[in-house]
Order: structure tokens, then sequence, then C-alpha cells
């Protein structure tokens, strides 16, 4: 009986079927290359649809790996009921308790695929890391920091801590600019200026309201804290956004002499518009 | 060895086959790098890519008759012109919306459409058609109107203002008080500057138009997208009770366009049938032939230019242009045509230049001094930026004074049906 059973597992992994192992596996690995390089080559022909077209990717690539599992299983090796027992028996503790971390990725993973948490493109905070979600595979998920760092987190961490996604799968997602202001200033100028420098942003998308929130604030003293919220047209330039805004927000207030070291130096206030 | 030797050649034949594939899927740096590696004469000297020169092409019908290259030449019809032809129907919307105005209803109008699509000349018919009636002004914004001051005094010089104002609401005020008119106004696009102090200068225009509607029919011409933007900003639907969208051509206005100007060519035509050019042996002249294998050439020849150009008649002229050529004593002119524009240098294109042809796209015209505003940098940089777009030739550049920062870029006609799709699909334009 053992030795029918040796002689079993041998011939399952004679050379003949090694090789065509090698061949499946090298097969559904330049698949799914391919089909990544498609993909990619569509995503940038088609900007505006780039978030769906690369979150299509993760599911395409676990079919083809399970289409090339199954292949190897059912078709080269095609194991009795006998060997698959033997196999499980000696070799399944083992292997779980060595690879619980890795198992727990792969199955927090393949989770993530069809219970997606973000996309391929997203811009997300996993824990105390912010940025673009560059890569979603089976055991880790990558994102790629304002510093152009890629930060890999495991998949099992992932979905143990919440997750915020600030696009949600859409091109565009709103930027909020924050700037604090002693409390006398004119706030509905101030208001006015901020929706002006929101607005004229090359990186503004226009299609979505802009608004400007105002509360108040103190630090040592009274101050009033102003909030830009406006959309920007690609998650890429979310970043170069803010920074436009702030920049042309200070040189307005700078012409109507409202940043703080002039305001407070007693300049004579501007008329209201 | 003989196994050594095949595995080799295998292994180089698959990189080889990977290489070609990833070549054809993304050419990158490193395949471009390989391609010159492997034949450095061809790509040695790597020429910029660009577009076909327009004025080149116009340059092709030198020496013929002046009145002959006026119908091929790319620019407004005047209001007369007998060759005006499918825009009836929107001279007819403008022609009602008149008479609605006339009969005491409030009214605005705007004429929106990409470049190309005819509004400046159907303003010029319209104004045409109300000859002889008192009260119809013109107003062409020549420049990107940068702010209020700048606003008032374009229009009070050309709206005639009897009086001088500071502000809009006294310039409403003056309107108000005067006889009842026809304000057209051409090239409105361009009152919108992306930068803080412009965005006041269009809402002080939306402000006008929507109050001085009672004694005012403004009829406002602008392109597509600065509309979208004007709308998204400051709900333009709601203060104009009529948006006039002229698309490019449709086939049938198409072909009826280029008739009018095929029945008013004085030099014969001969038209090449549309196969390889090893298998051309047969012409026919037109359009006085008198046979139909010369009517059928010269509707296959429209019926291509209609392919090329999807109707943007910019683009049409310049094919007709391109593919003429005048016989060498002057006496008729063979049309042979040929493969439209590749336009792929565009995917070459970076960022900024994309953010700048959405601008152009947008608005019509740039100087490097509002570029340099919008984008918040040095204006060199920003004048050798357009200037790179200038040598693609996607740009064309006009300089009516010495200053390089105040020269004008515009998006060259011909490509601005293939720019709108691109920045469209790249989500700089929406």
């Amino acid at each position: 009986m053992q030795t029918n059973l040796l002689n079993e597992l041998v011939e399952l992994f004679s050379a003949a079927h090694l090789i065509k192992i090698a061949l499946v596996l090298a097969a559904a690995w330049g698949a799914a290359r391919v089909l990544r390089l498609l993909l990619e080559r569509l995503a940038q022909k088609f900007n505006r649809y780039r978030l769906q077209i690369t979150g299509v990717f993760p599911v395409l690539r676990l079919a083809i790996w399970t289409g090339a599992v199954a292949v190897i299983l059912f078709v080269i090796l095609h194991p009795s009921k006998n060997v698959v027992l033997a196999v499980l028996a000696s070799s399944g503790i083992a292997v779980g308790l060595a690879a619980q971390d890795l198992i727990r990725n792969v199955l927090a993973g393949i989770g993530m695929t069809f219970k997606p948490l973000f996309r391929v493109g997203d811009m997300v905070q996993i824990g105390e890391h912010y940025g673009e979600v560059a890569e979603v595979d089976l055991i880790v998920t990558n994102l790629r920091t304002f510093e152009d760092n890629v930060v890999a987190i495991p998949n099992a961490e992932v979905i143990k801590q919440p997750v915020s996604n600030a696009n949600r799968g859409a091109l565009v997602e709103m930027v909020v600019v924050e700037f604090v202001l002693p409390a006398g200033v004119p706030v509905q100028r101030v208001k006015s200026l901020a929706w002006r420098a929101a607005v004229s942003s090359p990186y503004t998308f226009l299609k979505k309201p802009i608004e400007v929130l105002v509360e108040d604030h103190f630090d040592y003293t009274f101050l009033s804290r102003f909030k830009v919220k406006a959309y920007v047209l690609d998650i890429r330039f979310e970043r170069l956004m803010a920074s436009d805004i702030t920049e042309r927000l200070k040189t307005l207030l700078h012409k109507e002499r409202l940043l703080p070291g002039e305001y407070l130096r007693g300049t004579t206030l501007p008329q209201q518009s | 060895m003989k196994i050594g030797e095949l595995w080799r050649e295998s292994l180089a034949g698959g990189r080889a086959w990977l290489h070609g594939l990833q070549d054809h899927i993304r050419p990158s740096a490193e395949s471009r790098h390989r391609a010159e590696k492997a034949d450095p004469g061809k790509t040695g000297v790597a020429a910029q890519p660009c577009l076909p020169d327009c004025q080149g092409a116009y340059a092709r019908t030198t020496g013929l008759p002046e009145a002959f290259r006026e119908l091929f030449e790319n620019r407004p019809l005047n209001g007369q012109s007998p060759l005006f032809a499918g825009r009836e129907s929107a001279l007819a919307a403008l022609c009602d919306a008149v008479s609605a105005w006339e009969a005491s209803r409030i009214g605005a109008i705007a004429l929106v459409g990409p470049d190309g699509v005819g509004r400046t000349t159907l303003l010029n018919r319209m104004a045409s058609e109300l000859t002889g009636r008192d009260g119809v002004t013109r107003v062409t914004l020549e420049h990107r109107v940068r702010t209020e001051t700048d606003l008032i005094q374009t229009l009070s010089v050309s709206l005639d203002m009897a009086e001088t104002v500071s502000a809009v609401e006294e310039m409403a005020l003056l309107l108000r008080r005067e006889e009842r008119r026809i304000i057209l106004v051409d090239n409105a696009q361009r009152v919108l500057l992306r930068t803080p102090d412009a965005i006041g200068t269009a809402e002080a225009f939306v402000s006008l138009v929507a109050a001085t509607q009672a004694d005012c029919l403004w009829v406002v011409s602008l392109k597509e997208q600065a509309w979208r933007r004007l709308d998204y900003l400051f709900g333009m639907r709601a203060h104009f009770s009529s948006v006039i969208e002229l698309p490019y051509f449709n086939r049938e206005e198409f072909v009826a366009v280029m008739k009018r100007r095929l029945a008013a060519a004085t030099v014969p035509l001969v038209f090449y049938a549309l196969e390889p050019s090893d298998k051309r042996g047969e012409a026919s002249k037109g359009p006085d032939g008198n046979n139909n294998k010369a009517a059928s050439s010269a509707e296959c020849f429209l019926e291509h230019l209609f392919a090329l150009s999807k109707g943007n008649m910019p683009a049409a002229l310049f094919y007709w242009n391109a593919f003429s050529t005048p016989d060498p004593s002057l006496k008729e002119v063979v049309l042979d045509p040929g493969a439209g524009i590749d336009f792929s240098l565009l995917k070459e294109l970076d960022t900024a230049a994309l953010f700048a042809l959405a601008e152009l796209q947008a608005h019509g015209c740039l100087t490097a001094r509002e570029h340099s505003e919008i984008f918040q940098q040095d204006a060199r940089k920003s004048r050798l930026q357009l200037d790179a777009l200038h040598r693609q030739r996607l740009l064309n550049r006009s300089s009516p004074g010495g200053d390089d920062l105040e020269s004008i870029y515009r998006i060259e006609p011909i490509f601005c049906a293939a720019a709108s799709v691109f920045l469209d699909a790249a989500h700089l334009i929406y």
C-alpha cells in the first residue's frame, strides 16, 4: 500500500510533469504580464477611465493564476484521492504553521479582490501612510507616497485597520486647504479672495462646487480658520493644487495687506467689496 | 554543443520576440535606445515630431487667381458671401430670437461651439441680415481681458458710450437709459482668464449681460469649453434665454458647403480617384465636366475630405490645399487624395504642455505673460514652453508688438478637433 503511494507520488512529480507545470506557470506569468502591459497602455490612452481600467487587473490576475493552478492539479497531476489525503495529512500542519502569515495575507488578498476597499490609483490612508495605491497583489498592497517612496503593507494588516479612501475609484477628489488669519480680518473679503484663488487654479475641477468655510479658533489669541474645499481634476495633482491655491491666496492677501504680519501692524482695513 | 547553441538561439529569439511585443505595446525610452543601437543611421539624428505646415499647404496654390485661392482659405466669410451654407437653421434661430426680443421679451443668446464651426461667419451673416436697423453694435474681443477696467474700456469703445464709466454697474445704467440695441459679441471666451483678477472680470461681464437684458439683446459667441467653464462658475444657462450649440458640419452640410465653393471655382479641377498611386491612371475633370464620372470623383473626394476632417472646415481646407497641385501652366488644379495627419505626437507631450494646450483649447489664445500668470511661473519659462509647442506646429504665433512675451499663441485650427478629443480623454477639459 505504502509502496504504491510512493510510486504514485514519484510518478506525479516526474520530469515530464515538472516540465509541464513549469510551462503552465510560465504561461500564466506571461499572460498576467501581457495583460498588465495592455491595461497600462489602455489606461494611459484613456486617462479619464484610468482607475476603472487598472481596477480590473487584480481580478483578472487572480483568475489567470486560479486557472493555472486548476490546470496543474486537475489536468497535469490529476492525483488520486489517497495521494491527496496523504499529502495533506503529512504536510498540512507543518506548512500551515510555517506559512500562517503568508496564508493570512493571501486570504486577505483574495478577500480584497472580491470586496475591494480601494482600487489601484486611489488615494488612501492606511495607518500612518498616505499615498496612491500603486499595486495590489495577493500578499501586499503597495502605496506610493508624495515623497515617491513605495510602502508595502501586508494585506492582513490592511483589512485589520480603518482605511480612509479619498476618491473611491473616481478621478477627482476633494482637497482641503486650510489657513489661519487674525480674528479681525474682513471675513467676506477673505472668503471672496479664497474662492477666486481656488477657481483660478488650473488644477481645480470646476464642475464640482467650491466652498470656503470659516470657523473660530483659539491659539494663544483669537483667530479665524478658513477652509477652502475644492476638487482636483486628477488625484495625481492633489499636492500641486493645494500648493497652487496657497500660493495664489498668499499673493492676494499680500496685495490686500491681509497677511498676519501686515495686518497686525495696524495697516488700514481694506474696503469691503 | 548543438543543444547549447539551440538553447541560446531560442533564448535570443524569445527575448527579441518579447522586446518586439513590448515595443508594440509601449514604445519605451529603452526600446528607442535599442532601435538606435540597432540602426544608428535611421534614428541617430532624431527629428522632433511636428504637424504639417499649414501655411506651406496654402502656398501650394500660389500663382493661381486670388479669387480661386480665397475660396479655400481658412478665414471667416463676410456677411454677404454667397459661400455661406450649412448654418441656415442656426441663422433662423438667431433671427427668431431677435423677433422675440423685439416683442419685448427679455433675452440673451449664447452661440457656442468649438473652433472652426463658423461662429464668426454666422455673426457676420446676422449683422448683414440686420443691416439698416438702428442700434446694432459689434464687439470683438481681440485679446484676453485681464481686469474689469480692461473690460470696461473695450466695451466702452465698441459700444460708443457717451460717458466715461468706471464700473460695470454704471455701464449697465447707461445702457438701460439709451435706445434698445442689439450687441453682437465675438470671441467672448477671452473674457475669462484663469487668474484671480480676471475671474472677477468674467463675473462682471456676466452681471452686465444679466442686468441689461431688458434693453439690450446680447448675442454672445464663445468657445464650447469657455462656455462650460463659465457655466460651472456662474450658472450661465440661467442668464441666457437661448443657447445655440454649433457642432462641426455633418456630412450633408459639409458636402453642401464644399459644393458651393466648387461651383464658384474659376479654375478647372481634376480629381484623382481614391486608389493606390500605382493604379491611378484615370482622372476626371470637374466641376464643369459633363460626365457622371467627374461628378462621382468629386463626390468621392469630398467624402474623403469629410472622413479626414470630421466636418471641421479649417482641417478640410488644409487637406484641400495639401492635396492640390496646380498644373505647371496654371490652367487646372489636380486634386490627389492622400492620407490624414498623424496626431500621435500628442502622446509624447508632458503634463505642462498638455495643461497649456487645455488652456488654449478653452480660451483660444494665450501670451507667455498670461501663461506665466495662470501657471505661476517665470514668464521666460512660459515662453519656452509655448515656443516648444509652436516649433511642433501645434500652435501658431503672431507678434503684434515688439515684446516677445506679448506674442499671441493660438492652437492650429487643423488640430483643434484632435486636441479636443485627446485632452478630453486625459480629463484636462471636461
